[in-house]
């Protein structure tokens, strides 16, 4: 009977434990998570979850509350301080040990830490776990200051959110724009006005700062400023949880390497989700921090482990809800040489085209224009030109 | 999941000549919202609120069968209902659908 283990209980952990089980129904599956209970949907957590219009139970990933109906042996809250790739086996915290014919790392990764100089020792809540929503949600109420360092899609989430919460909210931005990292300017300009006009206080270039505690408060100075909060949340950027793939001598490099079928530098061995550093359509190798390209990549891992031949080519997606705004960034919005509008950007719904040196589509950026992400979907999958996406008319 | 007749009844909701091949139409119908998708030629009913967030599927993408919503690119067939693609998975309801001289009927719960 084939063995096969998962480590890790996000969205890559459980959509490839549920295929698994599909493709291989007499193996043995355990699934290893380091969080308690049942895998959930992260993407909540910034949004319903933290504004308290979704529960836990609401956000249980599907098909996991029926693992027991399965092949699927769940261990929460264990956590796998080693890989033994000689003997094969998986070494748990309290000693014990599991063997694999076939292995899946993926660990996901974590909420990147302020450095201490920076914070002081002050309280900084971080936005990865349920666990995390739940702290935040608890200190969300009318009239509190949150305080957000980073402006990236979760600091801007949470951000929303607390607005929604009736809290003041400001957010702090080492860099002069917000969505610095991968969207173009132009969508920037239009999340912080978005933000603004609901009333949140967008610092830019806030350049370094310090916090101190005084009472309740918290004091958070930098070279030309001061902000007091009762509560300060950072998202500044996620690291892909590498050691354990580190610690067995697998090739690493920013992420834990796999090729398109997911395979790492041990055939033995897969890597799927945030954690791999993959081969996409355009441009080096690269993490991708996605919910769907991770679920995507978890189930090609489990066809691959099973003596498949599928391949993970998904274009990088990801979508973000602020306020009533849907933003979708399909495929590489950054790497265009040229952008192309459709719509007007002074409206609440228009489209960024980002097109290469021979004028197909990259990616691009759709707000508030679902078809258009759809359009932009195929488009750069058929390396198609902008005609693709000007609108069949109903 | 088709309900018995005693308790739908067959409604008119658009004719024919409404929705070319390819393409999909949004009705409210007492306070349900139905998609109708003309698939080469076959015309199929579905809720058109997707399962997994608040968004009307025919704001989407409809490619042969398969309808994507706008909001988070979660994929069904329109023929069977079924949730093919993340973020959706839990199916969309469907109904069944006639063609009575050129308008095209839905049964709907009474």
């Amino acid at each position: 009977m084939q063995r096969f283990i998962v480590i890790g209980g996000g969205v890559a952990g459980h959509r490839a434990a549920i295929e698994l089980s599909r493709c291989a129904p007499d193996a043995t599956i355990d699934l290893v998570s380091d969080e308690p209970g049942l895998p959930y949907d992260r993407p909540p957590l910034s949004k319903e979850f933290l504004q308290g219009s979704k529960a836990a139970a609401d956000i249980v990933l599907s098909g996991a509350a029926s693992y027991t109906q399965t092949n699927i042996r769940h261990h929460p809250g264990a956590r796998v301080v080693a890989i033994n790739r000689a003997a094969k086996q998986i070494a748990m915290e309290g000693g014990a040990a599991l063997t694999y014919d076939k292995l899946l790392i993926a660990t996901g990764s974590r909420a990147r830490r302020l450095p201490v100089a920076c914070t002081g020792g002050v309280h900084v809540h971080y936005l990865r776990t349920l666990e995390d929503s739940v702290a935040l949600r608890q200190q969300f109420s009318a009239g509190r200051r949150i305080a957000v360092i980073g402006g990236g899609f979760i600091g801007l989430e949470v951000a929303a959110s607390a607005v929604r919460s009736g809290c003041a909210v400001t957010v702090l931005e080492t860099q002069p724009r917000v969505l610095s990292r991968g969207m173009p300017s132009l969508v920037s300009e239009w999340v912080d006005r978005l933000h603004r006009v609901r009333g949140v206080d967008i610092r830019l270039s806030a350049g370094a700062f310090s916090m101190r505690q005084k009472q309740s408060v918290v004091i958070i100075t930098g070279a030309a400023w001061e902000s007091e909060a009762d509560v300060v949340v950072a998202g500044i950027g996620a690291e892909p949880n590498v050691e354990l793939a580190a610690g067995a001598g697998l090739e690493v490099c920013d992420g834990l390497v796999v090729d398109i079928q997911c395979r790492t530098s041990d055939p033995s061995i897969f890597g799927a989700g945030e954690v791999t550093s993959h081969p996409v359509m355009h441009g080096p190798p690269r993490r991708v921090e996605s919910w769907k390209s991770s679920g995507e990549q978890g189930k090609v891992a489990a066809q691959a482990m099973t003596g498949s031949m599928a391949s993970f080519d998904e274009i990088p997606s990801l979508w973000s809800d602020q306020f009533d705004t849907n933003i979708q960034a399909i495929g590489f919005p950054d790497l265009g040489v040229t952008q192309e509008i459709l719509g007007d950007p002074d409206s609440n719904s228009w489209t960024l085209v980002s097109l290469g040196a021979n004028r197909s589509v990259l990616g691009g950026v759709a707000i508030n224009r679902g078809r258009d992400a759809s359009a932009l979907r195929r488009a750069v999958k058929q390396g198609a030109g902008l005609s693709f996406m000007r609108p069949k008319v109903a | 999941m088709a309900r018995d007749e005693g308790s739908s009844e067959w409604r008119v909701v658009a004719t024919l000549d409404e929705i070319d091949v390819g393409q999909m139409i949004a009705r409210e119908i007492a306070d349900v919202h139905i998609a109708l998708y003309n698939v080469d030629g076959s015309i199929f009913a579905t809720d058109n609120v997707c399962t997994h967030a608040y968004a009307l599927l025919t704001d989407g993408w409809l490619d042969d069968a398969i309808v994507e919503c706008p909001l988070h690119g979660g994929q069904f067939n329109v023929c069977t209902g079924k949730a093919i693609c993340t973020p959706a998975e839990v199916d969309l309801k469907t109904y069944p659908v006639r063609i009575v001289e050129g308008e095209i009927e839905v049964l709907l719960p009474a």
